[in-house]
C-alpha cells in the first residue's frame, strides 16, 4: 500500500517540464556559469571590456606615482610625465606634438584595406596623437568607473543591509545620514572636492564613491525590510541561524539582482558624471586628460575637425554599454527562477534552417 | 491539593509537556505622533496558559487576527512574549510545582520552595535556563510555516535547505549529509532526483513536504503546524495530513496545529484550544468541544463551519465585528457579539457607543460629546432633550440596560450611564478537562440556552 503510494509520488515527480531538465542536478555554481555563458550579449561584452582595458593600458603605457604634471626631461631635453614612466608600444604619447601629417590633422586609418597609418585617430591643430590621447583617457576613465563601482557598491550595500535588517534607532541613523548625502549635488561636491584634491583618477574615483552609494543604499535596505519578514528567514531563525547567516546566505542572494544591476547602472553614471566633471573643467585637469576631458577641449573645433568628438565619444558609448550588458548578464545568471537557458543556437542557425525549409519547399 | 490553586492556569497536569506557557502576553506598543510616543498596545495575545501533552496534537484555532500565529510564534521563539513564562519539558508533578510557586511572592517561599522554583527557572524556563538548553530547545521545536512558497529560500536548492540545520547542529557533511537528506526526502514521499533542485520546480504540495522535511532533520520532539495547509488544493491537503499522521505515529512527534479549518483540526487533534482576541477561551477534547461546546465562540465557530450534510442550526451567529484590540471589551471579551449575552458579562460605556452606532446610527449622530470618568461611568451630551430621551429609549429593554449601575440619568441635554465593574473572564473547569471562560457557562454549568436570550437581543436590536 505504501509502496503504491510512493510509486505514485515518484511518477508525480517525474513530470518535471523540460526548462527544469536543463538545470536538472547541476549545482547554484555550475548554473550560474553555464548561463552567464550563455548569455552572449554578456560575454560580447566582456570581451569587448577586456579589449578596451588591455589596449588602453599596453598602447601608451602607464604612469605611476608622481603628481601627474609634465617636466622636461633633462636628459633628452623632451616633455615628460612626472612619475614612473612604464612605456608602451604605441610609438606616440599623449603630451608631446608631433608633425601634422593629413591635411588638419585628419585620421590616416582606413578602413579597406585596413591599416591604422600614423595617427589613426587623426591629430589636433598643434598635432597631438589623438589615439594616444583617447587611450590615456581611457585608462583613467576606466580607473574612475571602476573605483566608483567598487567603493560604492560595498558602501551602499553595507549601510543598506545594516538599516534594513536591524531596523530601529540605527535605521533611522543611516538613512537620515543617507538623505544627508541625497541633498548635496553630487556634481557641486565633486567640482570642489576634486579642485581640493587634485583631479587624479584616484581620488576623484575615490570621491565619487564616497557620494554614489546613496540611491543603492536605499534600494538595498528596502530589500531587506521585504526579505527579512519572508518566513524562509523565519525558517533559518528556527533553525538556528545567527544574523551574520541570514544576512549573507538567505537574504543577500534574493537581493543580488538589484545590487547587480544598481551597480551597472552606477558605474556607468561614473562615466558620465566623471566626463560631466572634465567637461566642466573640475575633474581630472591637464596636463592629464580623461575621455570628457578631450571632449571638452576639443569643443569649439565640433563643427571643422569632428574625429576629435568621435573616438573618445564611441569609447564612452561602448564602456558605458558593456558594463550594463554584462550587469544584465550577471542579473540573469544568478536568478533561479528564470526558466530557460538562453538558447544556445544562434541567428546564424536560424538562418540556415530557414533556407534550408526553402529549399525542402522548392 | 494543588489544583485549586491551579484554577485559573489550563493545564494537561496527568501528562508530561514538551512546552507550558504561563499567563504568556504579547502586547506591540502602538505609536504616535513625530516623537513616536507609546499611545496603547495591541493585545496580540493576553494571559495565555497552555500545556502541550507529549505526544499528543493540540489543535489552536480562531479567526482571523485573534492571535494563534502570534503565540505559535512565540512558542518557535521568533517573538519574545513580553510577559509570562514558557517552560520545556516538564512533568506533571512539575507543572504542579509551577502552578504553585507561580502563585507565591517570592520573598514568602520556604527555603525549600525557593530552591525549587530556582531549579525549575534555571533547568527549564526559556529566558533564564542556560544557553545550551536554549540550544537544545531550538533543535527540539521545529516549524512548517503557512506559505509553501515563501518558506523556502528562493535561491538554495533543496539539499541546503534540508540539509543545513544537520550541517550546523550535527557537523555532517559530505556523502553523509547527501545521504542523511535523502532520506528525509524519502520520509516525506519526494526522492533522491529532487535532492540538486529549486524551490519554484515544484507544486506547493511537493513545497510543503520539502518544509516538512526540514522540519524534521533534527529529529525534533515538537512541531509547530502553522496552517501547513491552508495554501494548499483540498486533495494536496489530504495527502499532507496523512503524511502528517504518519509522522506522528513514526517517530512519536507532539504537534501544535494552528488553522482556521475546523474540518482538518477536527480531523487531527486530540484536544483543541479555541482562541478569541488573544485569549483561551474554550478548552477540551476534540470530540466533546465538537459535540458539545461550552462557550458561545465555539459553538458560533461550529456552526458556521459548512459541511457537506448540508446546512446546520444557523440560529448562532455573532454580530459586529472584531473589536478593536488595544482596547479589548471587559468581562468577557466576546459579549459585544455574542448571541447570548446577559448584564453580567461585562457593558461598559465603549460598548454603548458601539453598540449605537450599529444599531441607531441617527441617534449615533446627536451625540456631542462623551464625557467618562472611567471605563464605566459617563456623560454623553446630546444637542437636545429630545435625542437623549430618543437614546434613552433606545436603551430600555436591551441588556445594556439591565447591566447598569443605575438606570440611565436624563439631565437636560445629556444623559448619565453607569454600569456594574466586572472583573475579566478567565478559563475555569466547567467538567472534567473542559475549561471555558464563558461566564454563564461557569454559572450554569453548560452553555446557556439561545431562545430565552435571543428575545432580549431581538428586541434591543430594534
Amino acid at each position: 500500500m505504501a509502496k503504491k503510494k510512493r510509486n505514485e509520488d515518484a511518477q508525480l515527480n517525474s513530470e518535471i517540464s523540460i526548462e527544469q531538465r536543463e538545470t536538472e542536478g547541476l549545482s547554484l555554481g555550475t548554473i550560474v556559469r553555464r548561463r552567464f555563458l550563455a548569455h552572449r550579449a554578456a560575454i560580447a561584452s566582456l570581451i569587448a571590456l577586456a579589449v578596451i582595458t588591455l589596449l588602453a593600458f599596453t598602447s601608451v603605457g602607464i604612469v605611476i606615482g608622481g603628481n601627474g604634471s609634465l617636466i622636461t626631461d633633462p636628459n633628452t631635453g623632451r616633455l615628460a610625465v612626472d612619475g614612473f614612466r612604464v612605456p608602451g608600444w604605441w610609438t606616440y604619447n599623449w603630451y608631446e606634438n608631433y608633425d601634422i601629417l593629413n591635411p588638419g590633422g585628419t585620421p590616416t586609418m582606413t578602413l579597406w584595406p585596413f591599416s591604422p597609418g600614423e595617427h589613426p585617430f587623426g591629430q589636433d591643430t598643434l598635432g597631438k596623437d589623438i589615439f594616444a590621447r583617447v587611450m590615456r583617457g581611457t585608462q583613467q576613465s576606466l580607473t574612475v568607473i571602476f573605483l566608483v563601482g567598487l567603493i560604492s557598491t560595498v558602501l551602499g550595500v553595507v549601510i543598506g543591509s545594516v538599516a534594513g535588517f536591524f531596523r530601529g534607532w540605527l535605521d533611522s541613523l543611516l538613512m537620515r545620514f543617507t538623505d544627508t548625502i541625497i541633498i548635496i549635488p553630487t556634481l557641486v561636491l565633486g567640482a570642489v572636492l576634486g579642485r581640493t584634491f587634485g583631479g587624479n583618477a584616484w581620488s576623484l574615483g575615490i570621491l565619487l564613491g564616497l557620494i554614489a552609494w546613496t540611491g543603492l543604499a536605499r534600494l538595498v535596505r528596502a530589500e531587506f525590510l521585504a526579505l527579512r519578514e519572508r518566513e524562509f528567514v523565519d525558517a533559518a531563525r528556527v533553525a538556528g541561524a545567527s544574523n551574520f547567516r541570514i544576512i549573507f546566505r538567505h537574504i543577500l542572494p534574493n537581493s543580488i539582482g538589484v545590487i547587480v544591476v544598481n551597480a551597472t547602472l552606477l558605474m556607468s553614471a561614473a562615466i558620465l558624471i566623471e566626463t560631466s566633471l572634465s567637461f566642466l573643467g573640475f575633474g581630472i585637469t591637464s596636463p592629464d586628460i580623461s575621455l570628457g576631458q578631450i571632449i571638452s577641449e576639443y569643443n569649439e573645433a565640433f563643427k571643422t575637425r569632428p574625429w576629435l568628438f568621435w573616438y573618445p565619444g564611441l569609447f564612452i558609448v561602448v564602456i558605458a554599454l558593456a558594463i550594463n550588458f554584462v550587469g544584465d548578464g550577471l542579473r540573469d545568471a544568478f536568478d533561479p527562477r528564470q526558466r530557460r537557458l538562453p538558447r544556445t543556437d544562434g541567428a546564424l542557425q536560424d538562418l540556415k534552417r530557414l533556407i534550408g525549409k526553402r529549399r525542402a519547399g522548392k | 491539593m494543588t489544583t485549586a490553586s491551579s484554577s485559573s492556569s489550563l493545564h494537561t497536569v496527568d501528562t508530561d509537556s514538551v512546552v507550558t506557557l504561563n499567563d504568556v502576553k504579547v502586547h506591540y506598543p502602538v505609536k504616535e505622533g513625530a516623537l513616536q510616543r507609546v499611545t496603547g498596545h495591541v493585545k496580540a495575545v493576553d494571559g495565555v496558559d497552555l500545556s502541550i501533552a507529549r505526544g499528543k496534537t493540540l489543535g489552536l484555532v480562531g479567526e482571523s487576527g485573534c492571535g494563534k500565529t502570534t503565540l505559535g510564534r512565540v512558542i518557535s521563539g521568533l517573538v519574545a512574549p513580553t510577559g509570562g513564562d514558557i517552560w520545556m519539558d516538564l512533568s506533571a508533578q512539575q507543572q504542579l510545582d509551577v502552578n504553585r510557586l507561580r502563585g507565591v511572592n517570592e520573598a514568602e517561599m520556604t527555603a525549600q520552595d525557593r530552591q525549587m522554583w530556582k531549579d525549575l527557572t534555571l533547568n527549564s524556563r526559556l529566558g533564564s535556563m542556560s544557553r545550551e538548553k536554549q540550544r537544545q530547545y531550538r533543535r527540539n521545536c521545529q516549524v512548517v510555516f503557512q506559505d509553501a512558497f515563501s518558506s523556502l529560500n528562493p535561491r538554495q536548492l533543496v539539499r541546503d535547505i534540508v540539509g543545513r540545520p544537520l550541517r550546523v547542529h550535527e557537523q555532517t557533511s559530505g556523502a553523509e549529509l547527501d545521504k542523511k537528506v535523502i532520506e528525509l526526502l524519502e520520509r516525506v514521499g519526494l526522492g533522491a532526483e529532487h535532492l540538486l533542485r529549486f524551490p519554484h520546480q515544484f507544486s506547493g504540495g511537493q513545497r510543503q513536504r520539502i518544509s516538512i522535511a526540514r522540519a524534521l532533520a533534527l529529529n525534533p520532539e515538537f512541531v509547530i503546524l502553522d496552517e501547513p495547509t491552508s495554501a494548499l488544493d483540498v486533495s494536496v491537503q489530504a495527502q499532507i495530513l496523512n503524511l502528517l499522521v504518519d509522522l506522528q505515529a513514526e517517530m512519536g512527534l507532539t504537534y501544535l496545529f494552528i488553522t482556521h479549518d475546523l474540518g482538518v483540526v477536527q480531523h487531527m487533534a486530540d484536544h483543541i484550544a479555541v482562541m478569541y482576541l488573544g485569549q483561551i477561551v474554550e478548552y477540551g477534547p476534540t470530540d466533546q468541544v465538537f459535540d458539545s461546546p461550552l462557550h458561545p465562540y465555539s459553538r458560533v465557530l461550529r456552526d458556521s463551519n459548512p459541511s457537506l450534510e448540508g446546512e446546520r442550526n444557523r440560529d448562532w451567529e455573532l454580530s459586529g465585528t472584531v473589536p478593536n484590540p488595544i482596547e479589548p471589551p471587559h468581562g468577557c471579551r466576546l459579549h459585544p457579539r455574542c448571541p447570548v449575552a446577559a448584564a453580567g458579562c461585562g457593558w461598559s460605556v465603549s460598548d454603548v457607543m458601539s453598540r449605537t452606532e450599529e444599531n441607531s446610527p441617527v441617534i449615533f449622530e446627536t451625540i456631542k460629546t462623551v464625557d467618562r470618568s472611567d471605563d464605566y461611568n459617563a456623560q454623553i451630551n446630546f444637542e437636545n432633550e429630545g435625542d437623549a430621551q430618543g437614546f434613552v429609549s433606545q436603551l430600555n429593554g436591551s441588556v445594556i440596560n439591565e447591566s447598569m449601575h443605575r438606570p440611565p440619568e436624563v439631565r437636560g441635554a445629556s444623559v448619565k450611564v453607569s454600569f456594574n465593574e466586572v472583573s475579566d473572564a478567565s478559563l475555569e473547569q466547567i467538567q472534567d478537562g473542559r475549561w471555558s471562560s464563558c461566564i454563564r457557562t461557569q454559572e450554569r454549568g453548560t452553555l446557556p440556552d439561545l431562545n430565552k436570550s435571543q428575545q432580549v437581543n431581538g428586541k434591543e436590536g430594534q
